[in-house]
């Protein structure tokens, strides 16, 4: 049969393939290699893989190997389960070498890529340069900015235009800066909604969930002196969401906001008494509806828990665990089922300490783009 | 039975391009879209030939349709599965493009599934003959390319 499968078929096949596939068949031919790295196949992808949720999760994960200077960072994938073809374990290069006295913050983990920022290291520290990431397919882009002091960072997924948005605020100077993935340029938004609110401080955690960036802001002498403020990424506007009187008592650095089972959450740390940590678990269970805050669960922590976090790809919650830094253990993950029955441990086998992870999504997110790591 | 019968005696010829004539049942015939509107157009008493379709890929196509159709939703997975196993993949793709020919919605969207599986690891060469495609790339410009993208070379199949 020498007849070739027609085109759309083609298409239809090759949006069903892999990230990594995919990348390969980049060099199949001239046709095929613009195809794949067109905007509009890129975004098809995305949308199959995320209207198709797969059953295992990815995490991504960096570690620190002590030095005598500084810590130095390392990252890799990590996978509980098969086909991951590397072993469960998959090493990663750093986007790029970053300048001396800097580091790496990860901002927000979104579709395949990462938004991280160059804080150097300090009192009073400084935010540069953000980098949009994609370690999947070896590819960032690093977003050239003033070195001032951001007061809230976020990172969103514009569904609409299948665009990604980095917003940024910063009080000195006084503005709103927005940029967009697909135009590839900043623009300075309308700050009067944010002045009208006073000066806010912001979390240092944000989540991504229904189109709003989400942060939780406190603002002294008002009240309630807390509350959410979302950023959404299509409209570009933002809105303020209430908290519950438990949550608005609770001090500022105790509060994270984050996503777990596709519920807004609150997690609520109690303040820290030597490995021996708990934290309440707040969820929204009807989005935007104030009344619907609803405390979940008290996790107690067995020893030595440095992270809790919820993967989006499946109903369960992931303890990261690490034993005593100074021993410089293994780090390990428990899941979590119902969130108070310990149901599994799965080794991750990590030597290394100051270990942090993240729900990951292999994505082919920034192919078009020309920037590469090298 | 009564409306089997009548089905039998509305039964719809078609003409292969390797000159089989097949016989098949309105409600088979219909789930090709392709012969639905050639019913249409013609007089459902003549037979239809389809000159981009072989006997082989026919009969498979019917299999499906008779198969799927006969048993409950867990026996018709295991039934798919059985029936995409059973073919190689040269089979596949020359199914595939008879299936994208008479549009048989299902196999439409169950096709690509079972390909997309089976080369998921296959190298950069089984594919461009697979698919049929002319490597248009300079030495030089496949070499710069490749470079670019080594790490995606990593677990290739052998072919």
């Amino acid at each position: 049969m020498s007849e070739n499968v027609p085109e759309a078929l083609v298409v239809q096949i090759l949006l069903l393939l892999p990230h990594r596939t995919l990348v390969r068949l980049c060099s199949v031919s001239k046709a095929w290699n613009s195809l794949i790295t067109s905007h509009s196949f890129i975004s098809s992808h995305l949308q199959r893989s995320l209207s198709n949720p797969t059953p295992h999760s990815l995490l991504f994960i960096r570690y620190s190997i002590y030095t005598t200077n500084k810590p130095l960072w390392h990252y890799a994938f990590w996978s509980s389960t098969d086909p991951f073809p590397f072993n469960r374990f998959l090493k990663l290069e750093p986007p790029y070498q970053i300048p001396h006295r800097c580091s790496f913050c990860f901002v927000q983990s979104l579709h395949g890529i990462f938004c991280l920022v160059e804080k150097s290291l300090g009192f009073d520290a400084i935010d540069n340069d953000i980098t949009l990431w994609n370690p999947s397919i070896w590819r960032y882009i690093r977003l050239k900015v003033p070195s001032v002091k951001h007061d809230a960072l976020g990172f969103g997924f514009d569904s609409k235009n299948n665009d990604f948005k980095v917003i940024i605020r910063s009080f000195n100077p006084d503005e709103v800066k927005l940029y967009s993935l697909n135009e590839g340029t900043w623009k300075v938004l309308d700050v009067s909604y944010l002045q009208g609110l006073g000066l806010l401080k912001f979390s240092n955690t944000r989540c991504f969930l229904n189109g709003s960036v989400h942060w939780i802001t406190y603002k002294a002498n008002t009240c309630p002196n807390k509350n959410i403020l979302m950023f959404n990424v299509e409209e570009e506007r933002f809105k303020n969401m209430e908290l519950p009187p438990e949550l608005v008592k609770a001090k500022l650095s105790n509060l994270h906001v984050s996503v777990i089972e596709g519920y807004l959450t609150v997690l609520k740390y109690h303040d820290i008494h030597d490995w021996d940590d708990e934290c309440d678990i707040w969820m929204m269970k009807e989005y935007g509806v104030t009344e619907s805050w609803t405390k979940n669960v008290t996790i107690k922590f067995p020893k030595g828990v440095s992270q809790l976090f919820g993967p989006s790809t499946s109903a369960k919650v992931l303890l990261l665990l690490q034993e005593n830094a100074a021993e410089r253990k293994d780090g390990d993950f428990i899941s979590l089922d119902s969130f108070n029955q310990i149901q599994e441990m799965m080794e991750v086998g990590i030597q290394g300490y100051k270990i942090s992870a993240w729900d990951y999504r292999q994505s082919l997110v920034l192919l078009d783009k020309e920037k590469q790591v090298k | 039975m009564a409306e089997k019968a009548s089905e039998s005696s509305n039964s719809i010829s078609l003409n292969t391009v390797d000159g089989k004539i097949f016989k098949v049942s309105p409600t088979i015939a219909n789930q090709m879209q392709t012969i639905q509107s050639l019913i249409k157009a013609y007089d459902s008493s003549r037979v239809i030939s389809l000159p981009h379709v072989n006997a082989f890929h026919l009969s498979k196509i019917i299999e499906y349709l008779e198969g799927k159709s006969a048993t409950t939703v867990s026996a018709v997975k295991e039934f798919e599965a059985q029936f995409m196993k059973d073919l190689s993949l040269k089979q596949l793709k020359g199914l595939l493009i008879a299936v994208g020919y008479l549009k048989v919605n299902e196999l439409l969207e169950l096709m690509p599934k079972t390909v997309a599986k089976l080369i998921e690891n296959k190298s950069v060469e089984f594919l461009r003959k697979f698919f049929g495609i002319v490597n248009d790339f300079t030495p030089s410009e496949e070499a710069k390319i490749r470079e670019e993208i080594a790490w995606a070379f990593d677990g290739v199949d052998e072919d």
